[in-house]
C-alpha cells in the first residue's frame, strides 16, 4: 500500500509539474503557457523560388523528460496533407523549415540513437521518419495539396483553395501524443480520426493524442528576396480533462460532436485588431486568419468546387481612429477558409489607419425581437503591418471573449 | 500506517508543491484593467532613427479614462497624464513626439461630468501641445537618457553610454482625471501606482484612483526607419479581478507599492521564462532580449548617477542555455549582471552563450531556490542585419499566482 502511494505521489508531481493544469480558467484562452497542442495558424512557401517566402517553426519541449508529438499538416481547406512523429527529448527544441519539407521532402530526424521503448509503434514506425526523406509520389501529392492544385494520386481531387500561384499554404497542428503513427497523408493519425481501435483523443488524453501541456513554440514568415520577416508565437493551446466535459467548445471538437474528448482550451470568436496603411507603414495591412470550420469534412472535392462548409461567415466592422465606424459588413466571406492571408486593401475600407472588429461568426436572425442566433466559428488572427521593402511587423490581435462553455 | 503514509502524502504535496494548486493567473490574448508596455527606446539625437509607437484601445461600449505613467528603467515615474477614450476609441502615440513635448490630447467636446476633476483646467485631459519645452523638455530627456539635466543633477535612470531614452509604460484604468506630471525637483509624479497616500489603488467604493475594468488592449511597435527595421508585439494585458488577492503578502502586478497586499488585485506576471536564440543563418543579426521585471520595491527616489536605485542589482538566479540536441552549452547561477534593471535591451551575444542556435530558461528570482521572485516579461528580437527582424512574445515556465511574493 505504501509502494501504491508514492507510485500515485509520483504520478501527481510529474503531471502537476510545471504547474499549468491545475486551476486555469478557460476564459483567458490560450495564455502564453505550454500547451498539449500548438497551432500553427498559417503558413506559406512560394515554391517556385528558392529565395521567396518561407515558413520556420520551433516545436519546444518545456519538460525535462522526453515526449513525443505529432506533427499534422493541414491545407487551407482543413484536409490533413502530411503527418509525422518528432521525439523531443527533455528541454528540446525541434525546428523546421518548411521550405525543406516541400521542396526536397525532408522531415526532421529525431529519436535516433534513443530507447523509443516507452512509446508504442516507435520500434516500426520510428521518428527517424524514413531517413528523412519523403517518396517522390507523396511529395508530388504534398505539393498539389497545399498549392490547390489537382492531385492525380487522390483520384483527381483538390484538397486547397486555387490562389493561382504556386505557393503552398495551410495551417499546421503539433500534438503531444502517446505512440508513434509514422508518416501519414491521409486521416489515419489525424484529430479527424474519432472512429476505429485506435482513435486520436479520448478523454483524459487516453488516446493517440496525450493531454501533458509540455509544449511551445514559434513561427516565424522570411521572405528573404522581398527583406521582410514577422515572428509570433504558435498558438499554445492547454488541455485540462476537469475543464472540458461533455457537450462543450473544444479546440478539436468538431470532429467528435464537440463531446469535450479532446480537453483542449477553444479558441475565440470575436477579435480586434489594428490596421495601418500609411505612415511609416506604407506597404499596408494583412491579416493572417485561421478558421475553425466547425466541420469534420476532410474529403477532397472536385477542383473549382469547394468543401462543403465554404465560405466561413464573418461580420467585419472597422472604424477609424475617431471610433466611428467606416465600414460595416455583416456577411463577409473575406475570410471564408480555414486558414487565408488576407490585405486590407481587398476589404474596401474607405479608411487607412483604425482598428477593425472581425467576429468570426454567423448571426442569423430568430424573428423575435431583432435577436439573432449566433454560430461561431473561432480562430486566431495576426495582423501583419508592411512598409514595401523596407521593414515589416506581426502581431497577434486581442480576443474580445472566449466564449468557453456556451453552445458549441 | 495507511493514515501515515496519507499524512506524509499530503504534506510533501502541500509543502513542495502547493503554489500548482493556487488559483492560476493567465496572462492571456484579452483585454486587461492595466496595459504593460514593457520597453521603449527612442534616438532622441536622430529624428529619422529608432523610436517606439504604442496604441492603447478600449474595447468597451462606454467611455473609459486611463492614467499613462512613463517609467525611466530605474522604474522611476518621470511622467504622466490621462486619455478619454471613447467607446471602442483608440489612442496612438509616437514617443517621440511626447519626447518633445507633445501627448494626446483627448476628450474635447466630450461630457466628462461623470469623472471627477476632469473639468478642472488643472486636471483635463484636453492639452494645448507642446505642454512642455525648453529645460522641462531636456530634463525628461535626461531622466529616461540616465544622464544628469539642465535642472536636476540627480538622475533617474541608467546611463548606457547614448542620449537614448529607455523606460517603460503602464497604462491604468482609472475614474478620476490626475493631471499631466512632469518630474522635475521638488515636483513628484504623485498620481501614479506608487502613490498609497492618496491611494491610487483602494477597495471598490472607497478612495482611489484606478479601477478593476479589463476593457483595455494595445500594441507597441520598436521602428528604425534609418536602420529599415521593425518589431511589433501586443501590448502585456494586466487582468484584474476584484474577487482575488486578498492580502497579506501576496503576489499583484503592482504589489511592491503596496506591501503586497493585494489592493491592485491585478495579476501578476510569471518568474520563469523560456526562450528561443539564433544568431546565423536567416538571422545574421543575432538575437536581443528586452526584459521588463519587477524590482520588489516601492522606491522611486532619483539617485546620484554613480549610484543607482536602492535595489539594483536585480538578480537572475539561474540562466540554462541548450543547443537544438538539447544540451546544455552555458548555466548561470546567482547572476546580478544579466538583466539588473526594471527594463532593459540584452543581446543574447553579451551572454557568452557557447551555441548559436538554442533555447535558455532563466529564473527572475533572488537565489538558488527561487527565493525572492521578481514578475517579469520577455520579448526576443531577431535580426538579420540591416535586412529584417522580428520579435514575438517568449514563454512563461510557470504562473505568476504559484509564488509568494
Amino acid at each position: 500500500m505504501k509502494s501504491a502511494w508514492w507510485i500515485v505521489f509520483v504520478g501527481w508531481l510529474a503531471t502537476a509539474n510545471p504547474g499549468f493544469a491545475v486551476g486555469v480558467k478557460c476564459d483567458a484562452g490560450p495564455n502564453h503557457k505550454p500547451g498539449a497542442t500548438l497551432l500553427f495558424p498559417y503558413f506559406e512557401v512560394d515554391l517556385g523560388n528558392p529565395a521567396g517566402r518561407t515558413t520556420l517553426l520551433s516545436v519546444n519541449n518545456v519538460l525535462t523528460t522526453p515526449i513525443l508529438a505529432r506533427v499534422q499538416i493541414w491545407t487551407d481547406w482543413a484536409i490533413p496533407a502530411l503527418g509525422f512523429d518528432l521525439y523531443l527529448l527533455g528541454s528540446d527544441v525541434q525546428t523546421i523549415n518548411l521550405r525543406d519539407v516541400l521542396v526536397t521532402g525532408t522531415l526532421p530526424v529525431t529519436g535516433s540513437g534513443f530507447n523509443l521503448d516507452a512509446f508504442p509503434g516507435c520500434s516500426t514506425e520510428p521518428p527517424t521518419q524514413a531517413a528523412g526523406r519523403l517518396p517522390t509520389a507523396l511529395l508530388d501529392s504534398l505539393r498539389a495539396d497545399l498549392t490547390g492544385k489537382l492531385n492525380a494520386l487522390a483520384g483527381g481531387l483538390c484538397a486547397g483553395h486555387s490562389h493561382g500561384d504556386d505557393h503552398a499554404r495551410g495551417y499546421i497542428t503539433v500534438d503531444v501524443v502517446n505512440r508513434c503513427t509514422g508518416i501519414r497523408a491521409g486521416t489515419e493519425g489525424t484529430p479527424a480520426e474519432v472512429e476505429g481501435d485506435e482513435p486520436y483523443f479520448l478523454d483524459s488524453g487516453n488516446g493517440l493524442a496525450g493531454d501533458v501541456n509540455a509544449l511551445w513554440g514559434d513561427l516565424v514568415f522570411v521572405d528573404g528576396a522581398g527583406n521582410a520577416a514577422q515572428g509570433v508565437e504558435a498558438v499554445a493551446l492547454w488541455a485540462d480533462g476537469s475543464e472540458f466535459t461533455g457537450r462543450t467548445r473544444t479546440f478539436y471538437g468538431r470532429y467528435s460532436a464537440f463531446d469535450g474528448r479532446d480537453n483542449r482550451v477553444p479558441l475565440a470568436s470575436d477579435w480586434r485588431a489594428r490596421f495601418l496603411n500609411g505612415g511609416a507603414f506604407t506597404g499596408g495591412t494583412d491579416f493572417l486568419v485561421f478558421r475553425d470550420t466547425r466541420s469534420p469534412d476532410v474529403q477532397r472535392v472536385r477542383c473549382g468546387s469547394h468543401p462543403s462548409w465554404y465560405p466561413l461567415p464573418t461580420r467585419l466592422v472597422a472604424r477609424d481612429e475617431n471610433a466611428v465606424v467606416q465600414s460595416s459588413q455583416p456577411d463577409s466571406t473575406a475570410f471564408g477558409l480555414a486558414t487565408q492571408r488576407v490585405s486590407l486593401a481587398s476589404l474596401g475600407i474607405p479608411t487607412d489607419f483604425g482598428l477593425l472588429e472581425l467576429r468570426l461568426q454567423r448571426w442569423t436572425p430568430t424573428g423575435t425581437g431583432g435577436a439573432s442566433r449566433i454560430t461561431r466559428y473561432p480562430g486566431w488572427v495576426i495582423p501583419v503591418l508592411t512598409a514595401g521593402g523596407r521593414f515589416s511587423v506581426g502581431v497577434n490581435a486581442t480576443a474580445a471573449e472566449i466564449d468557453c462553455f456556451g453552445p458549441p | 500506517m495507511k493514515h501515515l503514509c496519507l499524512a506524509l502524502l499530503l504534506l510533501l504535496v502541500a509543502s513542495t508543491v502547493s503554489p500548482a494548486f493556487a488559483q492560476a493567473c493567465p496572462i492571456g490574448h484579452q483585454p486587461g484593467s492595466s496595459l504593460l508596455f514593457p520597453y521603449f527606446e527612442v534616438d532622441t539625437t536622430n529624428p529619422g532613427g529608432l523610436t517606439t509607437l504604442i496604441s492603447v484601445n478600449n474595447e468597451s461600449n462606454q467611455a473609459r479614462l486611463t492614467r499613462v505613467v512613463v517609467w525611466s528603467n530605474w522604474a522611476v515615474p518621470v511622467l504622466a497624464f490621462d486619455l478619454y477614450l471613447k467607446p471602442f476609441d483608440l489612442q496612438t502615440m509616437n514617443l517621440r513626439d511626447v519626447l518633445n513635448g507633445n501627448v494626446p490630447s483627448t476628450g474635447e467636446g466630450a461630457d466628462l461630468s461623470g469623472f471627477p476633476f476632469c473639468s478642472s483646467p488643472d486636471f483635463t485631459p484636453v492639452h494645448t501641445n507642446p505642454v512642455f519645452v525648453d529645460n522641462r523638455m531636456l530634463q525628461l530627456r535626461a531622466y529616461l537618457s540616465g544622464v544628469a539635466g539642465p535642472l536636476d543633477t540627480l538622475c533617474a535612470g541608467q546611463f548606457l553610454s547614448d542620449s537614448r531614452a529607455r523606460g517603460y509604460i503602464t497604462v491604468d484604468v482609472v475614474d478620476e482625471c490626475s493631471g499631466l506630471e512632469l518630474l522635475a525637483p521638488g515636483e513628484p509624479v504623485v498620481f501614479t501606482p506608487e502613490n498609497t497616500a492618496f491611494p491610487y489603488f483602494g477597495p471598490a467604493g472607497g478612495t482611489r484612483i484606478a479601477i478593476e475594468a479589463n476593457v483595455l488592449w494595445g500594441d507597441l511597435f520598436y521602428l528604425d526607419p534609418a536602420g529599415n527595421s521593425a518589431q511589433g508585439v501586443e501590448a502585456v494585458p494586466i487582468v484584474a479581478d476584484e474577487t482575488r488577492f486578498a492580502g497579506p503578502n501576496v503576489y499583484t502586478f503592482y504589489g511592491r507599492y503596496s506591501g503586497f497586499d493585494g489592493r491592485d488585485k491585478r495579476y501578476p506576471l510569471p518568474t520563469l521564462w523560456a526562450t528561443r536564440f539564433l544568431n546565423g543563418g536567416a538571422f545574421t543579426g543575432g538575437t536581443d532580449l528586452i526584459v521588463w521585471r519587477d524590482t520588489k520595491s516601492a522606491s522611486i527616489a532619483r539617485r546620484g548617477c554613480s549610484v543607482g536605485p536602492v535595489w539594483r542589482p536585480l538578480r537572475t538566479s539561474f540562466l540554462t542555455a541548450r543547443d537544438e540536441d538539447g544540451g546544455i552549452v552555458t548555466s548561470l547561477t546567482a547572476d546580478d549582471s544579466l538583466v539588473p534593471i526594471a527594463t532593459q535591451k540584452v543581446s543574447v551575444a553579451s551572454i557568452g552563450i557557447g551555441a548559436n542556435f538554442g533555447r535558455m530558461q532563466f529564473a527572475l528570482a533572488g537565489g538558488p531556490s527561487l527565493e525572492n521572485p521578481t514578475e517579469g516579461w520577455v520579448l526576443p528580437i531577431m535580426t538579420a542585419s540591416g535586412r529584417f527582424s522580428l520579435d514575438f512574445n517568449a514563454t512563461p515556465v510557470n504562473d505568476g499566482c504559484s509564488v509568494s511574493p
